[in-house]
């Protein structure tokens, strides 16, 4: 039997993806090996692992090299991909928000720096506001302390990133959480090994 | 034996593996002079080419086969005909024509062509028509993986018959059409455009928009979160929640039954199980899928919807389904359905499906005077590694093509001939060899191991 492919996110979420697996009765260990192979198969033959970039995940699983992945909500709403997105699984939690410095008076046609684009312009669209955005990849909080922007739109964890650049969060866009992601043809090609997958995963995360 | 080369009926030279890439025709880098081309535009080199024009010569001759009738589209017109079919014209390429200041768009879709011919020149015509298509349509796709914007369809429209019988003549089409060009792992989803819609009937416009948006996606959080606000009652609400898992093979119907009793999308459910029974009963080759939960792009289809899935393209190799309202936008309110196949998607699925078959079986047969010899070649063959078994020479050919035979073996008194099925040239099919001695086994061993290596 070939093995269902998962794509999944090197980095911050990985560690909390492991207790999850666990939880679904699958066996995600080889995500903690360390060793600098991309590609793991999980013991029993049953799961193979690409790890990946997490903005990179939806392409693969897109594209069909995988049947499922895990994915950021961020990196779903900010790109619209032709996948399904059956499990929100409630791990990676976080927030997208409006940040500023603190006091700062926001301009009614703000700048904003962001990785976000689109959110950021929805967002914006939402309220009747046409702000300039500014696209940036990263150190965003850096953009309103020199003056390259009015305000930033990012995810936000704990906040303490925020604190300690002195900005306060002053909207908040959405809620963000990690979301199980699925071919649509493989997903029903292979529909039955990969429906009990996300059966398990349901209950894992209900549970 | 007569006809031991291999006619080209079947197909099975058109789902060969693309060639190495030491190909000289298959891969030619640009040397020289740069001539870019537009972001998802590209060549097709003489090999592709080929085989894409024999793909699209099959598909057309499988749906003229069963009645229907090739037309030819223009490649742009005016922009409205595209927007009265499809509403929005999102990643439609648009221009304004300089003769006339109209604005006009290449085709993103023929269906709504069709539509347009159908109203102006057959709106008199006896019932049905019977209309067939071959082109390429062009959409933008931003940052995705495969951005491929020109896009190679074939596809047919029946115009006239409504219910299970016309949507059951359209997908058997789209069926025997794939299975002509040679695809053998395949499956059929259906599902009915009326499930949805019929139980979201009256909710407000971007309330539903949310909801059909999550369905589309499956997504189970963001569709609770939308349909609980859309002052549905607890009944259709229960339906609603249930259309992502409503999908798998028939055991859905049981669950689907106790998802839908008393809510509107009962009789469109009852609709697509009429459609699920005749497929049933015709028996069609392919896996059989239901997914009554699935929502589609093109917002025209009004029941039955359908697509072709198989490995390798990632995405459905073509679909398609009723859009009775469609035709009635163009002046001619006739019930209609049709589909299209992606001859780009259906070469990968049959790459895909030529890997993952068992490619290395070698049919043994011999003449009367020869049977001594079949059993210790066998063994040999065998022994390397390569499936095989005895035949008889008799129709030889279509025995070893229904089952899947990648070699035939034939010993006669002069040796032995090899003979590939459906290799490309006739001239390379064939290899004989003319040793009597004990070397025959090691020769015969040596040019099979070289034809499905060739060919692997």
């Amino acid at each position: 039997m070939k093995p269902i492919t998962i794509a999944v996110p090197k980095g911050r979420v990985s560690k909390v993806l492991v207790p999850l697996f666990e939880k679904a009765g699958l066996d995600g260990s080889v995500l903690l090996t360390d060793d600098r192979t991309l590609i793991r198969e999980s013991a029993d033959g049953r799961l193979r692992f690409l790890l990946l970039k997490p903005d990179d995940v939806p392409t693969y699983v897109e594209s069909g090299v995988a049947e499922l992945g895990i994915s950021g909500r961020d990196t779903l709403m900010e790109r619209a991909y032709d996948l399904y997105q059956p499990v929100e699984l409630g791990i990676g939690k976080c927030r997208m928000v409006v940040a500023a410095p603190d006091g700062a008076d926001i301009p009614a046609v703000p700048r904003v720096a962001t990785k976000y684009r689109r959110i950021a312009a929805e967002f914006y669209a939402s309220k009747g506001v046409q702000p300039e955005i500014i696209y940036v990849q990263g150190s965003v909080e850096i953009a309103p302390l020199v003056g390259l922007s009015d305000v930033i739109v990012d995810l936000v964890e704990t906040g303490a990133t925020l604190r300690e650049n002195n900005l306060v969060e002053r909207e908040t866009i959405c809620e963000i959480s990690s979301v199980l992601v699925a071919n649509r043809a493989l997903f029903k090609l292979r529909h039955k090994e990969i429906s009990p997958i996300l059966r398990r995963f349901q209950d894992a995360v209900e549970g | 034996m007569p006809g031991f080369l291999v006619q080209s009926a079947a197909l099975p030279p058109l789902s060969r593996t693309p060639p190495p890439a030491s190909s000289a025709l298959w891969s030619r880098p640009q040397g020289g002079v740069q001539h870019p081309l537009p972001s998802g535009m590209r060549d097709l080199l003489p090999e592709e080419s080929l085989r894409q024009a024999r793909l699209a010569r099959a598909v057309m001759e499988s749906f003229e086969l069963v009645g229907y009738e090739r037309v030819t589209l223009p490649v742009f017109e005016y922009a409205d005909v595209f927007a009265d079919g499809m509403g929005e014209l999102n990643g439609v390429v648009r221009f304004v024509e300089p003769e006339s200041g109209d604005i006009v768009a290449l085709r993103p879709d023929m269906t709504p062509q069709i539509a347009r011919l159908v109203s102006a020149r057959y709106s008199d015509a006896p019932m049905p028509v019977r209309l067939c298509y071959q082109g390429n349509v062009v959409r933008r796709r931003h940052q995705r993986a495969r951005q491929a914007k020109q896009i190679l369809q074939a596809g047919l429209e029946l115009v006239g018959p409504s219910g299970a019988e016309g949507d059951f003549e359209v997908i058997a089409a789209a069926v025997a059409a794939v299975q002509t060009t040679g695809l053998t792992q395949f499956a059929v989803d259906i599902g009915n455009a009326q499930i949805s819609a019929s139980l979201l009937d009256g909710v407000e416009a971007s309330v539903r928009a949310a909801i059909v948006d999550a369905l589309s996606l499956k997504d189970a959080a963001e569709l609770r979160w939308a349909a609980e606000r859309a002052g549905l009652s607890k009944k259709v609400l229960g339906a609603v929640l249930a259309l992502p898992e409503l999908h798998g093979d028939g055991e859905v119907w049981a669950r689907a039954d106790r998802a839908f009793a008393g809510t509107p999308a009962e009789n469109p459910a009852n609709e697509l199980r009429a459609v699920w029974e005749l497929l049933d009963k015709a028996g069609l080759p392919g896996k059989r899928l239901l997914d009554l939960g699935e929502t589609w792009r093109f917002p025209y289809y009004s029941g039955m919807v359908f697509q072709i899935l198989a490995d390798g393209p990632g995405e459905a190799v073509g679909g398609g389904g009723r859009y009775d309202g469609l035709f009635g936008r163009y002046g001619l309110p006739a019930a209609a359905a049709g589909f299209a196949l992606d001859l780009t998607n259906l070469g990968l699925a049959l790459a895909a499906d030529q890997l993952s078959a068992a490619r290395h079986r070698v049919l043994v047969v011999a003449g009367a005077t020869e049977t001594a010899r079949v059993e210790p070649l066998l063994g040999q063959i065998r022994a390397a590694g390569l499936a095989s078994a005895a035949g008889a020479v008799q129709g030889a050919t279509e025995y070893a093509a229904i089952w899947r035979y990648s070699h035939i073996v034939e010993l006669t008194a002069a040796g032995a001939t090899i003979n590939t099925l459906g290799a490309e040239l006739a001239s390379n099919a064939v290899v004989k060899l003319t040793q009597t001695d004990d070397s025959l086994g090691a020769g015969l061993i040596k040019a099979l191991t070289d034809a499905t290596e060739k060919d692997g």
